[in-house]
């Protein structure tokens, strides 16, 4: 609200004229700017859209009052405004918008433009007029050309607006200065305007390097026949090489503008510069000539270029190709024979990569070329090509000197390799074999036979191992079991992966069931675990906790929901463990949806005992849960130079998604992730950010006032509980109850559970608080003279906080009701204000006598003892209470002192400013 | 004449080399073959990035002989850490103009804030420069098409600084983008895909790069030539926000978050999805408005394309909730960490044949003139998707676009974004 009252006040200031707009509430203009104003930056498309709207209501009068409250930056700040008139502009040139608003934006910006003498607030409008402007404001525009402030951003506004061509022919005519020219040159060439030719060949006579610069520039897009003579004379001139005036590449560029509107013309021009000594200037000929007159007619030039090079010029040849046809490429591919071997070599990559399938067979000729360059190109291009040729070409340069190639070409080779593979498999050669292995291993070409058979020859069995996990399928399994069993050490993992690959295609169920019939069970270990199953987890776990590494190592691979449990108890009794099954358990701990359910996993990764690597991993995965609790979690480990770069940054990534929450431990956690982060900054400029970054969210705690007691509470002797920050006197669920902005907010989205108590206990006090709802039916309590982790209503006694209006409690029943003591002493029924309004309460509890008083109303003012007649619980000993009305028992009703809690039944509530003053002992005949 | 290679050149002149050095062009010509020569570089702009380790480096394939600044301070630094690194003075410009006409340059690598990309790219090609452009390309999708053509027309090779497409693990995919392309170019997911980019993913978009607005204009540091620094950009009073490590908070010079990490994440979608010679038909956007010159943030941004093919950004801080596949078609997903409903993808994958090589050594595509991987023209186009969301972004509303003529469509506004004019003397 102050916000408001401070721009009426401006604007009043600024002298209201009569300025009012006819909208159903009779507000003026400068009402609904100021109402605007408050709303922005608008925070949803809806916002804007309304906002704007109302904005537009008042036609140009809203720019010029918005306008108006410009100042120079020294003086004041302008983002409201500037958002303002920003916004405007965008939703009045949205499609959707009607004409006249668009108009009246219009009008109002350039009404305003005479009013305003800041010259940055000026260009500000220009800019404006940029971007939603008509050739209707032009001349008012152009006015501001003659400023040299303003000349450039009027000048632009020009460029952006359509049919601003007069204005801006005008104002060369009378341009004087050289800025000016050179920023009309600039819109010329951006709009294109034959018109200005005759102007801008004028001002290249001036002979100024700079201004020609800009005069050549556009040219380019405005000349015409005279132009192009000048251009083409002052680029030959060059030699056609670069210089200040960037003759040639305007020249370059006005014959490819020719190209499309004459290209007989531009033929003619591009088959001139063939002849250049410049090879760039050549290729661009080239490139145009081909645009110009087609591929057949330029096929000699062509085939010149690719025949003679340079390597750049062939480049730029090839390049000139159009989408190409299997005549083409066969017209291309016939100029293999004429070029040199770098020619070939760059011919051939081309062909690859224009896809030329109808060429396959040519290039396969290439593909083992004595010649190592051709070669090279030949076999990347026939891997992107396929075809039987290539394969067979790249089968054979497999066995040659440029084997690495031909392998990766055959790893892309696009189409089927089995065939070919199993063919190397049986070469007499070792080499030609292994190459066969890798190609196997590498496409999954399902040949186990074969490769089965290369196990126990010395010159391939490395390869063959190697490959045997990729080439199994399900029908190998008692094979490779009986290989298991068999083969030296360093060979089982190997065939462990190979045991695994050919239990893919078995039920999961199963799985297990097919490894345990198999023997030699420490070599099983790593597919038991694969497998997953229970009785796997029970098996390898029984063996890690007698020090089988062997059985550990598999544990850390097993996906079972008990995994955590499991680790977590290994990593207890056998410490040797404990960093690598804590790692594993933070990892699993990370998959757990949502992020928020993970905390508790971290919170008690962090109590094991594991170096800081492993902590920094769990801190890692604390913060990616972005849970407010994950701060208090963090801090102790800021301190420790080990694990303090990962606390701090999930300090930093926490808070960030809590701006303004958790209160003191935030403040402290982020304090000190600062110094964290102000070390790092000396050697690494990305922690300066985070520095930043954290003084930023810092600032939001800085602004939240700290709740102090009255001078006139502070002598009666209250005690603060809760300041607005501090959560000190407070223990319990501080998961759920957080502090945010000043109040002790709870929400439910941070998955603790349970209530907050005070530290202290309390006996007879006088309690006061306030509270908001900002949700319906909100149902919370206050809990008195009550233990810890018991339903307070009845082992304590419990003060009813309920949203008691919200509709889905129209059947409550009235010891329900907001202030009963629940279920023994029914309240009077509080009219609670507008949802979101801060209540005042004040809960006395003095021996038996509770007094509840509410917004300064008594709502509750009676004795628990005489509300049921001593009977707490019910005479009989039974379930059912007479005497209390709600007809239950309620043993702890006469607890003579105990905790205060705040009851938690779900999100909603806020309470703040809690303060409690403790009052004598009363006489102890009150008490049995 | 007896033909040298340069290197053999070098080496008989020892380490007086650096005067004379001479560029691999005017040793090349006819029947010249140089793989082995070493070719030159220039660095414009060597306060951040390009002062880095990543950039600021020379090896037997290319040296770094120069670089260039407007911040006298940077220059300084510079010419200090190539003193330490290389044992060498290097030659050092204020003016870009005057690195890329050293005949000595063969490569002109651009590491300036992008509203100068366009320009100097421009130059350098007409110029006879191979070039190296940081991302993001330009600040304008007319920018970018305007350089793509100006390096065809000049036979040069060009390369934009993002690599995913063809290296290194792709962020939260835990992979490279290879085992996704065989997957997707497999068929296995169907089509069309959706692709979700968002901290739910494994992306963060940077945030941070914020503007601020109600900047007080402060006095230009003696060392910074201000108004070089701002070039074609609209003159505006100096604060030091504006510049150096914070520019991408401002419009007139990048586009935040968006525009520091769209290329890195999108050009590899972009690959994936087979789209490198065309862009979306539509962009929507979910923002809070945006101040006209300080950039802000955003909630979400989804680009579709004709056959219905959809890319999906969501702010930092505004990810759905729960698992959220990376890629999305009708017969598969694949999550964070390629983590795939398809059973034994991997395996099946294995089967399948690579995708094409690409050309990923850019001083062999500059030594043999073979385009390189992510070339002009893909990176003209994975940059419109970026200028395309910073254009949706700064008008607040959703945008029809034609990939043909590249324009927007029925939408004035947002083509004067498209084209947006330069200061004084600095056109393209």
């Amino acid at each position: 609200m102050k916000k408001i009252h401070i721009l009426l006040l401006a604007i009043a200031l600024l002298g209201s004229r009569e300025a009012f707009s006819q909208d159903g509430r009779q507000r003026s203009t400068e009402t609904i700017v100021a109402d605007c104003l408050a709303q922005l930056p608008a925070q949803t498309q809806d916002v804007f859209a309304g906002t704007m709207q109302e904005l537009a209501s008042t036609g140009s009068q809203g720019v010029e009052s918005l306008v108006g409250l410009l100042v120079p930056a020294a003086e004041g700040k302008n983002a409201a405004t500037e958002y303002a008139l920003s916004g405007l502009v965008a939703y009045a040139t949205s499609p959707a918008c009607g004409a006249d608003v668009l108009a009246g934006v219009r009008k109002g910006l350039v009404q305003s433009l005479g009013k305003c003498s800041d010259k940055a607030n000026c260009a500000f409008v220009l800019s404006l007029l940029g971007q939603c402007g008509t050739a209707a404001e032009a001349d008012a525009i152009a006015a501001y050309a003659g400023d040299d402030y303003l000349a450039d951003h009027a000048v632009r506004a020009l460029t952006s607006i359509p049919g601003s061509e007069s204005a801006l022919l005008k104002l060369g005519a009378d341009a004087r200065n050289k800025a000016l020219k050179q920023s009309l040159c600039n819109a010329y060439a951006a709009k294109g305007m034959p018109q200005a030719e005759e102007l801008l060949l004028k001002w290249l006579a001036e002979g100024d390097a700079d201004l020609a610069k800009s005069v050549n520039t556009a040219l380019a897009t405005c000349g015409g026949a005279e132009g192009e003579q000048v251009l083409a004379a002052a680029a030959k001139k060059a030699g056609y090489g670069d210089e200040a005036t960037k003759a040639t590449e305007n020249y370059l560029r006005l014959v490819e503008r020719r190209v499309s509107e004459n290209p007989a013309a531009a033929a003619k021009s591009a088959k001139g510069l063939l002849k250049c000594g410049n090879t760039m200037v050549r290729g661009a000929g080239l490139r145009m000539l081909v645009e110009a007159q087609g591929f057949d007619k330029s096929f000699g030039d062509i085939a010149a270029a690719l025949k003679k090079g340079p390597a750049q010029y062939r480049y730029a040849a090839l390049d000139a190709v159009p989408a190409a046809d299997a005549a083409t490429f066969a017209r291309i591919a016939q100029l293999l024979k004429g070029c040199d071997a770098e020619g070939r070599a760059q011919i051939l990559k081309w062909l690859g990569d224009r896809k030329a399938e109808s060429e396959r067979a040519t290039v396969a000729r290439y593909v083992n070329d004595a010649d190592a360059v051709v070669a090279a190109a030949a076999i990347d291009a026939a891997g992107r090509l396929g075809g039987e040729e290539n394969l067979a070409a790249l089968v054979e340069a497999l066995a040659g000197p440029r084997r690495d190639a031909a392998m990766r070409a055959l790893l892309v080779y696009p189409d089927g390799i089995a065939t070919a593979v199993v063919g190397l498999l049986e070469s007499d050669r070792p080499e030609v074999r292994i190459s066969g292995l890798e190609l196997a291993s590498a496409r999954r070409v399902k040949c186990s036979d074969k490769v089965f058979g290369l196990l126990e020859d010395a010159a391939t069995a490395d390869a063959a191992y190697a490959a045997l996990p990729n080439v199994v399928t399900s029908q190998d399994g008692a094979r490779v079991a009986q290989l298991m069993n068999a083969v030296s050490v360093d060979r089982v993992p190997t065939v462990q992966r190979a045991l695994i690959a050919t239990l893919k295609g078995v039920d999961a169920e199963k799985r297990y069931d097919a490894v345990a019939t198999y023997k030699n069970a420490s070599r099983y270990y790593a597919v038991l675990g694969w497998t997953g199953a229970d009785a796997a987890v029970d098996v390898l776990t029984e063996a890690a906790q007698q020090g089988d590494k062997t059985a550990f190592e598999a544990l850390l691979t097993v996906e079972n929901p008990r995994m955590p449990d499991v680790l977590y108890a290994l990593a207890e009794s056998r410490p040797e463990y404990a960093d690598a099954a804590i790692a594993r358990y933070g990892e699993l701990a990370g998959r757990v949806e949502p992020r928020d359910k993970r905390v508790p996993y971290y919170a008690k990764g962090l109590n094991a005992n594991v170096g800081a690597a492993t902590k920094s991993k769990l801190l890692k995965g604390l913060a990616a849960t972005y849970a407010l609790p994950g701060l208090e979690l963090a801090l102790p480990y800021l301190d420790d130079a080990a694990t303090a770069a990962a606390a701090a940054d999930a300090v930093k990534t926490i808070a960030a998604k809590h701006a303004g929450e958790g209160g003191d431990i935030a403040v402290e956690a982020l304090e000190k992730a600062r110094k964290v982060y102000a070390e790092q900054a000396k050697s690494d400029a990305d922690a300066g950010y985070a520095v930043d970054e954290i003084t930023g969210l810092l600032a939001k705690y800085a602004a939240i006032a700290r709740y102090e007691l009255s001078d006139e509470e502070r002598k009666e002797g209250f005690e603060v509980l809760f300041d607005g920050l501090s959560m000190d006197k407070w223990t319990g669920n501080k998961t759920n109850y957080i502090p945010k902005d000043g109040t002790i907010y709870v929400t439910a989205q941070y998955g603790g559970s349970g209530n907050l108590y005070t530290i202290k206990e309390y006996g007879n006090f006088v309690l006061r608080f306030e509270f908001a709802f900002d949700r319906e039916g909100v149902n919370n309590g206050i809990g008195i003279r009550t233990p810890m982790g018991v339903d307070a209503a009845y082992h304590g006694m419990e003060i009813q906080v309920l949203d008691h209006d919200a509709p889905m409690y129209k059947n409550l029943k009235v010891h329900q009701q907001h202030g009963s003591v629940y279920g023994v002493i029914p309240a009077k029924r509080v009219v609670f204000p507008e949802r979101g309004t801060w209540n005042v309460e004040e809960i006395r509890a003095e021996g038996d006598h509770i007094t509840v008083t509410v917004n300064g109303e008594v709502i509750l003012d009676g004795n628990i003892r005489e509300a049921c007649k001593g009977h707490n619980v019910a005479p009989d000993g039974g379930k059912e209470n007479p005497y209390t009305v709600d007809h239950r028992n309620h043993p702890g009703l006469f607890n003579e002192s105990g905790h205060i809690g705040l009851l938690g039944h779900g999100p909603g509530i806020m309470f703040r400013n809690i303060r409690v003053k403790e009052l004598p002992a009363t006489k102890a005949r009150n008490r049995r | 004449m007896k033909k040298t290679t340069r290197r053999q050149f070098l080496q008989s002149l020892g380490g007086m080399a650096l005067l004379t050095i001479l560029p691999r062009k005017v040793l090349g010509g006819p029947g010249f073959t140089a793989p082995s020569d070493q070719l030159t570089k220039g660095i414009i702009g060597v306060g951040g990035i390009g002062r880095s380790g990543y950039h600021f480096n020379s090896s037997d394939a290319c040296r770094l002989i120069s670089v260039c600044d407007v911040d006298q301070g940077h220059l300084n630094k510079a010419l200090a850490l190539g003193e330490k690194k290389f044992g060498q003075k290097l030659a050092a410009y204020h003016d870009y103009r005057d690195l890329i006409n050293d005949p000595n340059v063969d490569i002109v690598h651009i590491a300036t804030p992008p509203h100068w990309h366009g320009i100097m790219c421009m130059d350098a090609a007409r110029a006879g420069k191979d070039i190296w452009c940081e991302k993001p390309m330009t600040r304008t999708i007319g920018e970018s098409r305007r350089v793509a053509e100006a390096v065809a027309r000049n036979n040069r090779i060009f390369r934009l600084n993002t690599w995913f497409r063809f290296k290194d693990t792709f962020y939260g995919l835990g992979t490279t983008v290879e085992p996704l392309k065989k997957l997707i170019d497999s068929g296995m997911l169907g089509w069309p895909l959706k692709v979700t980019i968002s901290g739910a993913t494994g992306f963060a978009w940077k945030f941070f790069w914020t503007g601020k607005e109600n900047l007080q204009p402060e006095t230009v540091p003696s060392e910074l030539d201000y108004d070089m620094w701002l070039g074609p950009a609209p003159y505006k009073p100096y604060n030091k926000h504006r510049v150096h490590q914070t520019f991408r908070g401002y419009w007139d010079y990048d586009g935040g978050g968006l525009a520091d990490m769209g290329q890195h994440y999108m050009d590899p979608v972009q690959y994936l999805l087979g789209k490198d010679d065309t862009s979306p038909v539509k962009v929507e956007i979910d923002a809070p408005e945006q101040h006209p010159d300080a950039v802000g943030i955003w909630r979400k941004i989804v680009y579709t394309y004709a056959d219905g093919c959809q890319i999906v950004l969501e702010g930092e801080g505004y990810e759905s909730q729960g698992k959220v596949p990376y890629i999305e078609g009708p017969l598969g997903k694949v999550y964070k960490g390629f983590e795939c409903t398809i059973p034994d993808v991997m395996e099946k994958l294995a089967e399948l044949p690579d995708p094409e090589p690409q050309q990923t050594d850019f001083l062999e595509c500059v030594r043999t003139r073979r385009r390189f991987a992510l070339d002009e023209q893909k990176g003209h186009r994975s940059c419109t998707l970026v200028n395309m969301g910073t254009c949706a972004l700064r008008l607040n509303r959703d945008l029809k676009f034609d990939p043909e003529k590249q324009l927007f469509i029925d939408d004035d506004a947002a083509n004067r974004l498209i084209e947006q004019p330069m200061r004084g003397g600095w056109q393209m």
